[in-house]
């Protein structure tokens, strides 16, 4: 499987840590204490998920696999879906997930954001009240307070005028929009974006990966993109490790 | 003579087919009239054909489509529609009965009359409030029956639906047993609180619950069982507790079910017959619902008892139809239409009158 060469790419990366041990490559990331830092191991029947994971901060890394691979279960057991079986996730300097001490932090307390492959918009609320529900629900702010919080997001995403609209009457990119919205309005401390870009026709791809390539690089937190599709993995991310079976087979 | 547990049924049932009646002669029309604009469509397109040379219109393929899917419908076998119709027959014939032997003349006095007034009053008062119970309890426990694993849970809910299926005179002795003045907890309550609940509105109240909460608690769960539940781990990630979900997102996406839920709940109640006579007896004013009078008035008065029965069933059309409007399918789907409006939630089985 073919791993992706990002530092070829377009998207420059940034991050200086990068290209400064070409010889170490993958087996020293940048694994500081403000980034996340997982090992992670999940059986299920025969399937057995084992990675290592590390994302600093401000740097995006795009996880590459084919499904079954074990990308989305990572992604779940990050988010605090899924319990892990051994290993230990941290996040700037947090203990999230550590079965061996007992420690478990559920989804709703870890400041981790999610943006759904399908996005998961509540359908029953408006665009503003989606991205308003976590700002409510996580940072703990009034209704008033949270739906100006949630108007200037989507202004800053262009689809400030989009905030009445229920999800169902949005297209594919203006509810990829208000998903990103409604995941950093809660100010994560990690961003996780599950396949972003495969429930879009090949029109809007084009669109929306611009659209987060703009974004991601002015992001503080560390991102961790997961996808099936290298040009997706080259062109967002400044990272990419590639799974199989459940185990990492290359990074680069 | 009847028995009072076979005489509760057909006031709720008969209400509720009628309207599904209704709908399907409706949509049966529709369809019908439906048929002869589908010529006259594909023929319009014949001229369209020339402007149509952008391949992904295909305005001519769906209309043949739709067509022949007609077509096909069209020709049910004569062994399923002979007893269909005798079936659909069957169910209004009970209806028209009512409505062409009822004293229209006499009627405006009947139905004023001060026990009238009090029985209707009586009923929906009751009913509404059996209602609610049935929801502040009933969603809780389709949320227990449809989330949780615990020992026992297929036991419970065998025994939650219980109800459903148990003949409602056999409930009222086993709420007499149970609450009663001598029952395993009503001594304790009369004893210690000086509440007595049998022969009282608040029996009342308490028999149409016990018979028709499991209606919502089925409808609910199954609601529950079939909603896409990564909307729960989309809150739970956006920082939502366990409560806040439940309120914010869970209920809100099986809405339609709660309120499907709650009309059936509502009809039933307001229906119910043989537990409340046994449980709560037949005192006017405080415990004779509509159909308990609509039993009395039919051993002297059989002109009362007709308008007594025709004015329970506008009541139960005039809400079904009201609710309807707002939540059932045929609405919903005429409003999925108009981009501002509430997008339809899908979710499964929404209860028989979906």
């Amino acid at each position: 499987m073919t791993a992706g060469t990002p530092n070829t790419t377009p998207a420059d990366p940034a991050d200086p840590a990068d290209p400064a041990d070409p010889a170490a490559g993958w087996s020293a990331p940048a694994a500081e204490t403000s980034g996340l830092d997982a090992r992670v191991t999940v059986r299920r029947g025969q399937f057995v998920l084992a990675v290592d994971v590390q994302v600093a901060r401000g740097e995006t890394v795009a996880v590459l696999g084919r499904s079954g691979a074990g990308k989305s279960t990572l992604l779940r057991t990050l988010a605090g879906l899924l319990p892990l079986d051994e290993g230990r996730i941290t996040l700037a300097g947090q203990v999230l997930d550590d079965p061996a001490q007992r420690r478990f932090v559920p989804s709703e307390r870890r400041p981790v954001g999610v943006v759904f492959q399908d996005y998961l918009l509540f359908p029953h609320l408006r665009a503003r009240d989606n991205v308003a529900f976590g700002v409510r629900a996580r940072l703990g702010q009034g209704r008033r307070h949270a739906r100006d919080r949630a108007d200037s997001w989507l202004e800053r995403f262009g689809i400030g005028e989009l905030g009445d609209r229920r999800p169902g009457a949005l297209s594919g990119g203006q509810s990829q929009r208000v998903a990103l919205a409604r995941a950093l309005a809660t100010e994560p401390r990690l961003l996780l974006l599950d396949e972003p870009l495969a429930a879009l026709d090949s029109a809007t791809r084009g669109e929306v990966r611009a659209f987060l390539r703009t974004v991601l690089p002015t992001l503080s937190a560390p991102v961790l993109i997961v996808t099936h599709d290298p040009t997706d993995a080259e062109v967002l991310a400044d990272r990419t490790i590639a799974f199989e079976a459940g185990q990492v087979v290359a990074r680069a | 003579m009847t028995s009072p547990g076979d005489a509760s049924l057909p006031w709720a049932a008969p209400a509720q087919r009628a309207v599904t009646g209704w709908r399907l002669a409706l949509r049966s029309r529709n369809r019908s009239r439906g048929g002869s604009p589908g010529a006259p469509e594909s023929l319009v397109a014949g001229p369209d054909r020339g402007l149509d040379r952008d391949p992904d219109r295909t305005p001519r393929l769906r209309v043949t489509g739709r067509t022949a899917r007609r077509e096909t419908r069209r020709r049910a076998p004569w062994a399923l529609w002979v007893p269909g119709a005798v079936a659909a027959l069957f169910l209004l014939l009970p209806l028209v009965g009512l409505l062409v032997r009822a004293p229209w003349s006499g009627l405006p006095d009947l139905i004023t009359e001060h026990s009238v007034r009090e029985a209707l009053l009586l009923s929906l008062e009751t009913a509404t409030a059996a209602t609610v119970l049935s929801l502040v309890f009933g969603i809780p426990l389709a949320w227990l029956l449809a989330r949780t694993r615990f020992p026992g849970r297929s036991l419970l809910r065998a025994l939650v639906t219980l109800p459903l299926v148990l003949p409602p005179v056999v409930g009222g002795v086993a709420l007499l047993l149970a609450l009663g003045r001598r029952g395993i907890v009503g001594q304790h309550l009369d004893d210690w609180f000086g509440i007595t609940l049998p022969f009282t509105t608040a029996g009342v109240v308490i028999a149409q619950t016990f018979v028709a909460m499991p209606f919502l608690v089925v409808s609910v769960e199954g609601a529950l069982n079939s909603a896409d539940r990564r909307f729960e781990d989309a809150a739970a990630t956006l920082g939502a507790g366990p409560w806040t979900t439940f309120r914010r997102v869970t209920v809100p996406l099986v809405a339609p079910a709660v309120a499907a839920g709650a009309a059936l709940c509502w009809a039933r109640a307001l229906g119910e017959f043989g537990a409340t006579i046994t449980f709560a007896g037949n005192f006017p004013g405080t415990t004779t619902t509509m159909p308990l009078a609509v039993y009395l008035a039919l051993e002297t008065d059989a002109d009362a008892a007709i308008a007594l029965s025709l004015v329970l069933l506008a009541v139960c059309v005039a809400v079904l139809l009201a609710l309807r409007a707002r939540w059932f399918p045929g609405a919903r789907r005429l409003l999925r239409s108009r981009s501002s409006r509430p997008t339809p939630v899908t979710v499964g089985p929404e209860g028989g009158l979906g």
